[in-house]
């Protein structure tokens, strides 16, 4: 199923500004009081200096980090997809639109998705709290009306439509005693692709052979099969005229030269489709679900390396992607694969239903089975089909597999 | 330089000044050295350096620093408890903050450890505070101060290396530029609000409810009343100032001069009891009267206005024990204190004692007195003197008789030793007396003690020859009484440090002197010195030079501190805002109100005495309103206090579910904890697959159980799924080899060190 996009518009984009005194500010406020009293009951006049001082120091500490945040704008991009194990790059750009108060020590946060406290969207998107390592950034220092950016890596664990609410600027300064805390809407989604796993031998053996064997496309090319005739054209080669159909041609009075030219259709890659069929409704199907998940996305991408065009079909989850060839096949599966959303599988016997168009004739299927094969799924006799188990799934060399394939 | 080494600079700078301050205001020699050495190592062992392991600072070993801040604490206690030697608490306290912030200025690891280093150091500089007042705390403090400031903002600009190895840290161009700024314009704004509430906060409210609490151990002078020869050792020489006193005539004309010594008497003796101590006779007639703050104690009329001299004494310091006495140039007919006071006046010889109020006093103690340059012939003023019956006969009496005669001879005519005085006046022949004393004795700061039984005074006529203005003195007025002569020995100030900045004299512990003061006619004393004029130079006589007049400069520094801050009361602060009465009445009738409601307050709550003050039912209802008040604010306070706690306990991002799910895989941070214990510990940057995959090559037996661990974790944190029988039971499995392993490690590495070398 894909992924239903909130529209980003929507959401608020009022920035939340929160004070809260830290356990230093009630030691330091304690101290203060000690002060005065000493002051008071001694009249000793460098106490009161002191308390005064302390007092200052508070009041200064909320005016300057007051001002300090109060001009700031930070920014949170996304660069591009990632895939399951890999880092995801968060470019982060902090921007201080004062023209006379710097801003110093600043903690960048992503807002847990617990905590935002704008209206949450019913999503297939899952928090990135469930997907990827918290990104750890701090601004030690943007000056006035100057602005500062860096890229950001982190790993991410397990697939999916990764959705960030938003950032979250904390800074304790001058003093530590005050934590002021800035909370910026920044909604956005990112695919994190599932991991790779390797598919059995049996299965990249057919792969390979299926890579040998090409077909003819649909659209006029350098191959050997006839794609149609058309007139000839000075600068043709003689070779190519078909001379039976041009006489037959010339017999029905055609006019100009009369000569028709054959035409070749260009070869196409063989078809392979990818069908996932997927364990719905059961907590313990997860481990093989993601299993064959990973094992789908081996097989797409040996499949495309191997120059064959690959569909992909997901029943349950009523994904149907035509083949394609080559790297957006690899691309459109990949994606698909990642957003897919295992509780919102269909259980109807109607929906486990094998695809009709990855029926058709002269593809080779391969269905990746999420536990045990189950041969009675399958197109019957019109193309060659291939079962796999996700437990014939090897994890790919290194990789962690935390919520992921294998 | 990067912000570690910037931290580390500023943080030593604050941890060296405040140490400076406290043991300044402590006069700790030990603390001051340490104050300075201790930083500097520090300094220069905290300096990241790429040449260590790790490339960050020397640090102490975690229990040899819990060990030193042991000893500190012991040591504190047992110096506060068993050995009590009279050291006040703040004073331990400061010598124990101190230890604490040297040792832990070698122990600083994180943030938090810089965070409570400065709080260690703000709490020695309060206890600066609370031991001394003097200039040079408040030099230090006051260079202490943008120092402290500096320090917290580093702390945080350096916060970021708490989030970790991994963490991004972005920074603009100018960051120290940008942060001196922040720095400057945060304590001068600091500056100008503290000055503000030091300028408003209402003096006397509330003084004295808790005794001594906050309250400076005043310094102290060695004045005394007390007369005692024949003790052996050096006299003082100190030279704490004891008061400032600016002399003028009844015009108000400035009749100071730096050539000219004034003698300030306080306390006079007239009776000598062969034990080498002098008495006042009539001490007991001394007629107490408690003053309040401004009251005039008026001892007689005080004669045409061009006859009188104005002496206004600012005191410096407390006189040791708490009696004092009222300094005056010559005998004074009115007293006018600015503090409260229990004056006692002796109408005989004319001296005030001031004794400590009720009320306590924290502001400066300055009192006028006016003395009349006539004297008058009322003999009701004082008796004629004492002429005691001690040195009536014996070897003084026999060598005053013997020097009058001699020098008396020639005016007196052929009269002999028999009756020397006949015909010669009182002034002349104490004068004689004088001159004889000077002449044939030597002056000295070091006395040895009287053979048993012998007289201090005849040890000093007749044996030594040798001694202090106290001997010169009792030898006079022995001498004088031994030939019927009313003399009394009078314990002042020989003030001869004239400061033409300030037009006042500094008299300082070293100007202690005593004299004579001899009977020359009803109603008349006549100030006799029978010390050496040429050692009374040499030793009171201030000194010349680029020293001297640097040292001017200080005490006029000095004074202004005094004036300005230390001893800044209530009247200050009316004189402070009389200049705004003038121009604009609205702000200081708004002050006035102000200052008169907090009093009244304070009269309310029985935190100030007065005529006013309300009946017990009022001071009970005023204590509910203020009661209530105070738990309310303690109410929203625990609210806001807790409110962070929930949230945090709430746990950061984890759902109800993530929590159950987590609370089956512990055995996940329990393996994190071994690891950290045995220094294998996983920073908080790395996974935990990751970090198993680092210490795959050099511990491959630990690393293998922890990558299973990892995993499994990692499938409940991510995956979000319930650990089954099987994970738990391989999780248990690979903890226990995991640990097995960290025990055998250690095992090995014991038998290594253990191995000779």
């Amino acid at each position: 199923m894909p992924a239903v996009r909130t529209p980003l518009s929507r959401r608020p984009t009022r920035v939340r500004r929160r004070y809260h005194l830290r356990t230093p500010a009630y030691v330091y406020m304690l101290v203060t009081v000690l002060i005065a009293v000493g002051a008071f009951n001694s009249q000793n006049n460098l106490l009161f200096w002191a308390f005064g001082f302390a007092l200052a120091t508070l009041v200064v500490s909320g005016v300057l980090s007051g001002t300090m945040l109060m001009g700031l704008e930070v920014e949170r991009r996304a660069l591009g997809d990632t895939r399951a194990g890999h880092p995801l790059v968060l470019s982060y750009t902090v921007r201080n639109q004062n023209s006379l108060v710097p801003a110093f020590a600043m903690r960048i946060e992503e807002i847990e998705p617990a905590r935002v406290w704008w209206r949450r969207a019913a999503r297939v998107a899952t928090p990135w709290t469930e997907h990827c390592d918290r990104p750890r950034v701090f601004v030690a220092h943007v000056g006035p009306g100057e602005a500062v950016s860096a890229r950001v890596p982190v790993l991410a664990h397990r697939r999916g439509l990764v959705r960030f609410e938003g950032v979250r600027v904390i800074s304790s300064f001058p003093f530590g005693l005050i934590r002021k805390t800035m909370e910026f809407p920044l909604a956005e989604e990112v695919v994190v692709t599932p991991r790779r796993a390797e598919p059995p031998a049996r299965a990249r053996d057919r792969l390979g052979r299926a890579g040998d064997a090409a077909i003819a496309s649909r659209r006029q090319g350098p191959g050997d099969e006839f794609f149609s005739l058309r007139e000839y054209v000075e600068g043709d080669s003689p070779r190519a005229i078909a001379w039976r159909a041009s006489a037959r041609r010339m017999e029905t009075g055609a006019s100009g030269t009369g000569l028709l030219v054959r035409q070749n259709a260009s070869p196409a890659p063989a078809r392979l489709w990818v069908v996932l069929r997927l364990n719905p409704g059961a907590a313990a199907a997860a481990d093989d679900n993601e299993r064959a998940i990973a094992l789908a996305t081996g097989l797409v991408e040996d499949a495309a390396e191997q120059g064959l065009s690959v569909g992909l079909a997901v029943p349950r989850a009523g994904v149907l992607l035509r083949p394609l060839a080559g790297r957006a096949a690899v691309l459109a599966c990949a994606r698909e694969l990642g957003v897919l959303h295992l509780p919102d599988l269909r259980t109807s016997a109607d929906d486990g239903r094998f695809p009709a168009a990855a029926a058709a004739p002269g593809a080779l299927v391969v269905v990746v089975h999420a536990g045990p094969v189950d041969q009675t799924f399958g197109p019957g006799a019109s193309g060659e089909t291939v079962h796999v188990s996700s437990d014939e799934a090897a994890p790919t060399e290194g990789a962690p597999s935390a919520g992921g394939a294998a | 330089m990067n912000i570690e080494a910037k931290l580390n600079a500023a943080m030593c700078w604050t941890v060296a000044v405040g140490v400076l301050a406290f043991a300044a205001a402590d006069g700790a020699v030990s603390l001051m050295l340490l104050g300075v050495a201790g930083p500097l190592i520090a300094y220069v062992a905290g300096r990241p350096d790429p040449r260590r392991p790790g490339g960050g600072p020397w640090t102490l070993p975690r229990w040899l620093a819990g060990v030193l801040v042991f000893l500190a604490i012991t040591s504190a206690l047992l110096s506060a408890t068993v050995m009590r030697d009279g050291t006040p608490l703040v004073s331990n306290l400061g010598a124990f903050l101190t230890y604490v912030q040297l040792i832990k200025l070698f122990d600083r690891r994180a943030t938090r450890d810089e965070a409570q280093l400065l709080g260690l150091s703000v709490f020695t500089a309060i206890a600066a505070v609370l031991t001394s007042n003097s200039l040079a705390v408040g030099v230090l403090l006051a260079a202490y101060t943008p120092l402290a400031v500096t320090t917290a903002m580093r702390i945080e600009v350096a916060s970021g290396r708490d989030l970790g190895a991994g963490v991004t840290v972005m920074a603009g161009r100018a960051l120290w530029a940008d942060l001196r700024r922040a720095v400057g314009a945060s304590v001068v704004c600091a500056c100008l609000l503290a000055a503000a509430v030091f300028v408003a906060a209402p003096r006397g409210v509330g003084n004295d409810w808790l005794g001594t609490f906050g309250a400076v151990p005043r310094a102290e002078v060695g004045f005394t009343d007390n007369i005692r020869l024949g003790q052996q050792g050096n006299l003082n020489e100190r030279p704490t100032p004891v008061f400032e006193v600016t002399v003028t005539d009844g015009e108000g004309r400035n009749i100071g001069d730096p050539l000219r010594p004034m003698y300030f008497r306080g306390a006079t003796r007239d009776t000598y009891d062969r034990r080498g101590i002098w008495l006042n006779s009539n001490e007991a007639s001394r007629q107490s009267r408690e003053l309040p703050e401004g009251g005039e104690l008026l001892l007689d009329a005080p004669g045409p206005r061009p006859s009188l001299v104005m002496q206004t004494v600012q005191m410096r310091a407390r006189i040791r024990g708490g009696d004092d006495y009222v300094f005056a140039l010559w005998r004074p007919v009115a007293v006018r204190f600015q503090h409260p006071v229990q004056a006692a006046a002796l109408r005989s010889d004319l001296t005030v004692k001031q004794a400590e109020s009720g009320i306590r006093w924290s502001g400066r103690r300055t009192y006028t007195v006016v003395s009349a340059l006539t004297d008058t012939d009322s003999d009701a003023l004082e008796d004629g003197g004492r002429i005691g019956s001690e040195f009536a006969t014996g070897p003084i009496a026999d060598l005053a008789r013997r020097v009058l005669a001699e020098r008396l001879a020639p005016v007196a005519g052929a009269a002999g030793p028999a009756d020397p005085l006949r015909g010669a006046e009182p002034r002349l022949a104490a004068s004689v007396l004088r001159d004889f004393l000077r002449a044939n004795y030597s002056y000295t700061l070091e006395m040895s003690l009287p053979r048993e039984g012998q007289d201090p005074i005849e040890m000093f006529l007749f044996d030594t020859r040798r001694g202090h203005c106290e001997y010169f003195a009792s030898a006079l007025v022995a001498m004088c009484q031994s030939v019927g002569i009313p003399a009394r020995i009078v314990a002042g100030y020989m003030a001869t440090e004239f400061n033409a900045l300030t037009g006042q004299y500094t008299v300082r512990e070293s100007n202690a002197h005593a004299w004579a003061e001899v009977h020359v006619g009803p109603g008349r004393w006549l100030t006799m010195d029978p010390s050496p004029p040429a050692d009374l130079e040499r030793i009171h006589a201030p000194s010349r030079g680029l020293l001297a007049r640097l040292k001017s400069w200080y005490d006029l520094i000095e004074f202004n501190w005094n004036e300005a801050v230390v001893t800044f009361d209530s009247a200050s602060q009316s004189r402070l805002f009389r200049p705004y009465d003038e121009r604009s009445g609205a702000l200081q009738g708004a002050f006035e109100r102000a200052r008169k409601a907090v009093r009244r307050a304070g009269r309310n709550l029985g935190l100030i005495s007065g005529d006013d003050a309300v009946s017990l039912a009022g001071r009970v209802a005023w204590w509910g309103a203020v009661s209530f008040v105070m738990l309310g604010i303690a109410y929203l306070a625990r609210r806001r206090l807790l409110a962070p706690g929930r949230a945090r306990r709430g746990g950061e991002m984890l759902d109800d579910e993530m929590r159950r799910l987590l609370a089956a895989a512990r055995f996940y941070p329990r393996a994190l904890r071994r690891l950290e214990r045995a220094g294998l510990g996983k920073p908080r940057g790395r996974s935990g697959r990751a970090h198993a995959a680092a210490l795959r090559r050099r511990h491959p037996e630990i690393a293998e159980p922890l990558a299973t661990l990892a995993e499994i974790y990692e499938q409940v944190r991510f995956g979000r799924r319930a650990l089954t029988q099987s994970d738990v039971a391989t999780a248990a499995a690979s903890l226990s080899r995991l640990e097995e392993a960290l025990r055998a490690r250690r095992r090995r590495r014991a038998e290594r060190s253990a191995r000779p070398a």
